[in-house]
């Protein structure tokens, strides 16, 4: 039995009792089979109707089964702070449980939540005409004086502690608080501590806002074994559009989504997918999983799938400047460039960059750190400096690379350089120039020095060879 | 009784009127403009027939840079992933300049496609992609328009995209010039470029004269003698050198 009613208890049945212990005592009993989420439904109806009285409400019952910690589960956290008279929160407190028809309440208001929850225990130490019934009022600045008397079975302790504790004759929560912080820690570690901060009246529990922190997640049974990727991959773009939906509408994006697929023999498997930057963009994260799905081996069909995200973050969201010509939301070119690097590669955005180097392919790079500069330096309204115009003319041919330095045969006559051949064309050069010649990295003498040559084709394109070590390259060509 | 004036507007003055953002993107090249006096068309596909090495590459820098410097964003599909980040460094200072450089050629298209959409970007470039199939032109079109963009394909547009304008670039012949005159060592001098109309109005053409930089290495002289270590001590000769007997710069035919 995890929790009874008050006839049962009457009647002698006790949390903790085994359900035919407790039919031997009542026959007529009726055991309803624990339901977490029907539990957590029923408190945030009354957490919503507690919201009347104050805008922070929070409950401290345990959403587990039965094996979780549930000492909490009847008990809520009413924030007084500000509100005006206490005892006037406290009678509006007990009418909303009295609508709600939740039975017999305590309300206990103190500084701290251990001593409020404390409060729930003593019989009511006003008089009637300045108190609501039910209700404790602890004055403000006494909350250790009150705790004092209280069993230290109130701090909720390990029992290994809690023995340690009764076996040095320290029984009662003012015992406690009267030792000092040091020694105790020094002793008992970090539980026995906390324990000391709790007599003392410090806790960091109580209300905060109301807030649902469970991470979207969506699973799909796919009714039969399915062997190919295909159909795995029909569901899994339904599935992560409503995982986006959902991830938008809490304002949550995905740092990690973890795929889990139920074999066949009953088994499962899972894996977890980290977008290069957090996204709720559905196109992103398919583009994502369906790389993870290309290279899983599975043993056997697949039966259901389920997905979750494991880890968000806020999303980004930035207000639109009017006044810029194009303004774009950054948060969905990131999306739009995230797509692509999943799909293309890391390296496949990317923004140019000078380099101080010797060689052509050294005289730039591509920079991959967008960090926050996805817009170019434009976000938040501020604008990079933009140099003044450069003059039009004369403009610079553009230098293009090849991506390694190719392996040419050359024809030399007395004129010097007179063709060279590539990709099996033979390219007959009417003009060059050079050498001009560059020691890369002369400190590493296997690199060797390369004579740079220009040199213009007979079709019109102005080429760039090397010679190293005897042996002609085409690096690339300007256009 | 006093007539009143009619004052006829010419159209540079009723252009003024246009917004920036409805007007076609200018090159920034005065003789491309005048070519060109109402720009690349937004919305449109405009096809770049630019040859390799005919300097086609150096026009799309100049049109991503006029572009940039009017605070609108540029992407640039290098579907080769030829482009040397030195040639377009100086764009990146600008304003929204991104590359965009795909592990094949045949994902440029949905690369592109990604980055319209998004429409954060006045003008995306492809370059060297192959060649689109008219119903992937046809969705480009859509999207460009959609987002007022303009699409520019460089020899990717396909005999029957949907262009509304098309340039054809072609280089013209040009020599080299010598760095000391009569001796030396020889750079290679600008050169000019014909871009013809050939579709999007009727036929005209203009020149363009574009140079070359090499500001990574310095030119040597033929007098100067190579000091460095493992070089051979003679001077690293070069086109209009003397010649010199028993001292053959270039390995022997084979």
């Amino acid at each position: 039995m995890v929790a009874v009613c008050a006839h049962a208890a009457r009647r002698g049945i006790t949390p903790g009792m085994a359900l035919a212990q407790a039919k031997a005592l009542a026959g007529d009993l009726a055991a309803v089979p624990w339901d977490a989420e029907r539990l957590a439904r029923a408190a945030l109806s009354v957490t919503g109707a507690l919201l009347e009285a104050s805008p922070r409400v929070t409950w401290d019952g345990g959403t587990g089964g039965p094996g979780d910690r549930i000492r909490n589960e009847g008990v809520w956290w009413v924030d007084a702070a500000g509100l005006g008279e206490e005892k006037r929160l406290a009678q509006h407190l007990i009418r909303i449980a009295k609508k709600l028809d939740l039975g017999p309440v305590r309300v206990g208001i103190a500084d701290s939540p251990i001593a409020a929850y404390a409060a729930t225990f003593r019989r009511p130490t006003v008089p009637p005409s300045h108190a609501p019934p039910l209700t404790t009022l602890v004055p403000s600045g006494r909350d250790v004086a009150f705790l004092a008397p209280f069993p230290i079975a109130l701090l909720d302790l390990d029992e290994d502690l809690a023995e340690t504790l009764g076996a040095l004759g320290l029984a009662t929560i003012g015992q406690i608080a009267a030792l000092d912080g040091d020694e105790v820690e020094a002793r008992f570690g970090p539980e026995g501590l906390a324990a000391h901060r709790l007599a003392r009246g410090i806790d960091a529990r109580g209300p905060s806002l109301p807030r649902d922190d469970t991470l979207p997640a969506i699973e799909c049974d796919l009714g039969a074994p399915v062997a190919d990727a295909e159909p795995l991959l029909f569901v899994m773009k339904g599935a992560l559009a409503s995982l986006g939906a959902s991830l938008r509408a809490k304002g949550l994006a995905a740092r990690e989504i973890a795929i889990t697929l139920s074999l066949d023999d009953g088994s499962s498997v899972e894996r977890t997918v980290r977008p290069a930057r957090p996204t709720s963009h559905e196109g992103a994260l398919f583009d994502h999983c369906r790389a993870a799905l290309e290279d899983w081996q599975l043993p056997e069909p697949v039966t259901a799938i389920a997905l979750r995200a494991t880890e968000t973050v806020p999303g980004s969201g930035e207000q639109g400047d009017l006044l810029a010509v194009r303004w774009a939301d950054p948060s969905a070119l990131e999306a739009a460039f995230d797509r692509i690097r999943g799909r293309e590669g890391t390296d496949a955005v990317a923004r140019p960059e000078l380099r101080d180097g010797h060689l052509p392919a050294d005289g730039g790079a591509w920079s991959l750190n967008t960090g926050d500069r996805a817009t170019g330096g434009q976000r938040n309204g501020t604008r990079l400096p933009v140099p003044p115009s450069r003059p039009p003319v004369p403009r610079s041919s553009a230098l293009r690379l090849l991506a390694s330095p190719l392996p040419v045969r050359v024809r030399l006559g007395r004129s010097g350089l007179e063709a060279f051949r590539k990709d099996d064309t033979w390219y007959d050069v009417i003009d060059w120039s050079g050498p001009e010649r560059v020691a890369p990295r002369w400190w590493r003498t296997a690199d060797g020095v390369r004579d740079y040559f220009t040199a213009r084709a007979a079709s019109g394109e102005l080429w760039l060879l090397f010679r190293s070590k005897k042996v002609w390259f085409v690096e690339g060509w300007w256009d | 009784m006093a007539q009143p004036k009619l004052h006829v507007a010419l159209p540079q003055q009723l252009e003024r009127l246009i917004p920036a953002r409805h007007r076609g993107l200018p090159f920034g090249i005065p003789e491309l403009d005048a070519l060109l006096p109402a720009g690349l068309p937004r919305g449109q596909i405009t096809a770049v027939d630019a040859p390799l090495g005919s300097g086609g590459t150096a026009l799309l820098l100049a049109l991503a840079e006029r572009t940039l410097r009017a605070d609108e964003g540029v992407a640039f599909v290098d579907a080769a992933r030829s482009l040397a980040p030195q040639a377009a460094a100086h764009l990146a200072a600008l304003g929204t300049f991104w590359v965009i450089r795909p592990r094949g050629t045949e994902s440029a298209w949905w690369c592109t496609d990604v980055v319209l959409r998004t429409g954060a970007f006045g003008l995306v470039i492809v370059d060297q992609a192959p060649a689109a199939a008219r119903a992937v032109a046809l969705r480009l079109q859509r999207l460009a328009r959609d987002k007022n963009a303009v699409l520019v394909m460089r020899e990717t547009a396909g005999r029957y995209a949907p262009v509304a304008l098309r340039l054809s670039v072609t280089p013209c012949p040009s020599g080299f010039i010598p760095a000391v005159p009569g001796a030396g060592a020889a750079w290679p001098g600008p050169r000019t470029v014909r871009v013809q109309v050939e579709k999007g109005g009727a036929p005209r053409a203009g020149e363009v004269s574009v140079g070359l930089a090499l500001p990574y290495r310095l030119r040597p002289h033929w007098a100067v003698r190579d000091r460095r270590p493992g070089a051979s001590g003679r001077s690293l000769g070069g086109r209009g050198q003397r010649p010199r007997a028993g001292t053959p710069d270039w390995p022997e035919r084979r």
